[in-house]
């Protein structure tokens, strides 16, 4: 078997033009491979997000402690074909679990979050749930690391009606600093937010 | 000419440049609010602010049209959380924050100058299209840069592809393309550094005589560069030795440089009526009603703290983080500086310049062998750095420690003015480290990897500001 694949391989031979072009197409598809990524594998995008923290990159404001406390943040997407969020966490690194659970509390989707803190922003990613534009969400934190205790920071003013966050049971009329993530069926749909977009950041009146 | 050069010359360099212009969101390039404020200004009263203006900084800051600009592009909201965007549909966040934009007063003015004169030829376009206007402009700098930079590598004794490399690295380079790309004063100090530095490179390497016209070119650029911004001031330490060196081997007459001292007239009328009518050669504006409330920057400065400090934390802050916020300020931090590359791309740029470090330590060595003290191509590369970084260094101790910084806010861009030299370093290191039958691998890896590196800063652009 090995002798008769030696064989074959031999027996292709490459013209020196042919080779060129596969070197070429190599070369282009790594440079442009940000751009293939982002068009045709990731083509993630946002709605909005409910609550801007109010300094230069540092937040200033309110925190939760995730594990000593207990955060329900629920929302309604506003898209189909969600996919993550993206979330700024502060306080030491650890661990976090998070739950995605819908209307009727069932556990849509669950993960953990490596070096969750810091003022970093962690990105979770998960296969999209199709089909669920207008429908309630809530997502849940869990501390894995308590002594390390991760903090949230959250808004003291209403930025979303259609939003609540729960902090030890009491409700709070503000939001976490987070992002939903939606993915665009193809490139099609996501070149064309993107470029709507685009277009209407250069046109201002 | 290899085949790459002549595809960036060709129309696609320029696409890029461009699509960068308006791929980044109005006011979101590092200070643009504050520069833009400094052209209205010379188109509002039709001259430099005075001595008045400076008194009261407070008309400095008042622009109406650029504040409502600023609301309503939602610049402070975007600006201050890294993970915002699409400001289309968020409508219920609102900022009625202030900006200060008096801060760049206190640069010379001829950036502005030129601002204000595209401004004035907007006429009745919004604010807007007028800064997509400016931004625009400053394609004419980034062609001079490119044009020096390929002038320099011209009489270079390195291969085509190295050449080619060495072009790369200066005019693709993401960070000085995405700050070239905003209203900002630096794009015409790199490019006044640049020319600088090229020309007076061409004057220390020449060996026939050189032409008049040459000495007033160079006085042409120095103008330029010192009329912009005062981090162009240490790259004189260079032009300096290098007519030192001409005067030494009698290479260069008195007439000529009285010529070349001539054209700077420019310079030196601008700065002696700067020290007679301000008493200082770069007028700094203060807020005479609220200074203590607005000058106070809790981010950066520690109040009240600095008199029991030991002098030490002063020396380690100068280290850290400074050094590590200028590589990745000037390799990739997009945005408002909020849009980091990761750090292994920092770390690559850092083995790169190692490489270059040793490469000019061995050939330092040879050099010393052969009883061959001095090195032009060495002296190129190592006199900008480190005056400028002197330079730096000197900005600190004057003006941070009196006051109490234990942040020393540095941003990449200034250390744009020494563009060139670095990658030259980076080049030197591979010419000296590597044997010459990898240097072809090595050159085109790099080729590749800068148009890798364009195309990857670009796609963080867009996630940053659009998605």
């Amino acid at each position: 078997m090995k002798k008769i694949l030696n064989k074959n391989k031999k027996s292709i031979k490459y013209p020196k033009n042919q080779k060129k072009i596969l070197l070429y197409s190599c070369i282009g598809l790594f440079i442009l491979s940000p751009l293939i990524k982002l068009f045709f594998f990731d083509r993630y995008y946002d709605k909005e997000q409910f609550f801007v923290s109010d300094s230069n990159n540092y937040e200033v404001g309110l925190f939760a402690e995730i594990g000593n406390q207990t955060i329900e943040q629920s929302f309604l997407a506003r898209d189909n074909n969600i996919s993550g969020f993206d979330i700024q966490f502060s306080g030491s690194k650890a661990f976090i679990r998070w739950k995605l659970i819908d209307a009727e509390q069932k556990i849509i989707n669950e993960g953990e979050i490596k070096n969750a803190g810091e003022g970093r922003i962690s990105k979770i990613r998960f296969e999209p749930i199709k089909n669920v534009s207008g429908d309630k969400f809530s997502l849940i934190f869990i501390d894995l690391d308590e002594e390390n205790g991760v903090m949230i920071s959250y808004s003291n003013k209403e930025y979303c009606n259609d939003c609540l966050l729960i902090i030890d049971g009491n409700e709070i009329n503000g939001n976490i600093n987070f992002v939903p993530v939606y993915k665009a069926n193809d490139f099609f749909e996501f070149s064309k937010i993107l470029f709507e977009r685009i277009k209407n950041t250069i046109i201002v009146d | 000419m290899t085949k790459i050069v002549k595809f960036i010359k060709k129309w696609k360099y320029l696409t890029i440049f461009v699509f960068l212009v308006f791929l980044i969101p109005p006011f979101q390039s590092p200070d643009e609010p504050a520069h833009l404020r400094y052209i209205e200004f010379i188109t509002e009263y039709k001259s430099l602010p005075s001595k008045y203006t400076y008194k009261n900084a407070e008309l400095l800051n008042q622009s109406e049209e650029i504040q409502k600009a600023i609301n309503e592009t939602e610049t402070n909201i975007i600006a201050k959380n890294p993970n915002y965007h699409n400001i289309l549909e968020n409508e219920d966040i609102t900022s009625d924050e202030q900006n200060v934009l008096h801060y760049v007063f206190n640069h010379p003015p001829l950036y502005y100058i030129w601002g204000a004169l595209i401004f004035w030829i907007g006429g009745a376009l919004s604010i807007i299209q007028k800064i997509y206007l400016i931004r625009f402009s400053n394609i004419i700098f980034v062609l001079i840069t490119f044009y020096y930079s390929l002038r320099f590598v011209k009489n270079l004794k390195i291969s085509e592809l190295a050449k080619t490399a060495l072009v790369s690295l200066v005019n693709l380079w993401p960070m000085y393309l995405f700050v070239s790309a905003g209203v900002n004063n630096d794009v015409l100090l790199t490019t006044a550094s640049i020319s600088t530095l090229v020309i007076a490179y061409e004057i220390f390497t020449c060996r026939k005589k050189i032409k008049i016209s040459k000495y007033l070119e160079l006085a042409l650029w120095i103008n330029v560069g010192m009329l912009t911004k005062a981090h162009f001031a240490p790259l004189l330490l260079f032009v300096g030795y290098v007519f030192l060196d001409k005067l030494l081997t009698k290479k260069v007459k008195i007439k000529e440089i009285v010529i070349f001292i001539a054209g700077l007239i420019p310079t030196i009328i601008y700065f002696v009526s700067r020290f007679f009518i301000y008493g200082t050669l770069y007028p700094t504006p203060s807020l005479s009603k609220f200074s203590s409330e607005v000058v106070v920057d809790s981010g950066y400065k520690l109040v009240n703290i600095c008199e029991n400090l030991p002098i030490l934390s002063y020396v380690k802050v100068l280290i850290y983080p400074r050094l590590g916020l200028i590589l990745q300020n000037f390799v990739g931090n997009f945005g408002w500086l909020d849009t980091r590359v990761p750090l292994i791309v920092v770390f690559i740029f850092i083995l790169f310049c190692g490489i270059g470090g040793l490469g000019v330590f061995k050939k330092l060595l040879r050099n010393l062998n052969d009883k061959k003290l001095i090195d032009k191509n060495i002296l190129f590369i190592l006199m900008p750095i480190i005056s400028l970084e002197v330079f730096f260094v000197y900005l600190y101790l004057k003006t941070y420690i009196p006051q109490c910084y234990l942040y020393f806010p540095v941003q990449g861009r200034y250390y744009f003015p020494i563009l060139l030299p670095i990658m030259y370093l980076i080049v030197m290191g591979i010419e000296y480290l590597f044997p010459s039958k990898w240097h072809k691998y090595a050159y085109s890896g790099i080729i590749i990897m800068i148009i890798y590196y364009l195309i990857y800063s670009i796609s963080l652009i867009l996630q940053r500001y659009y998605l």
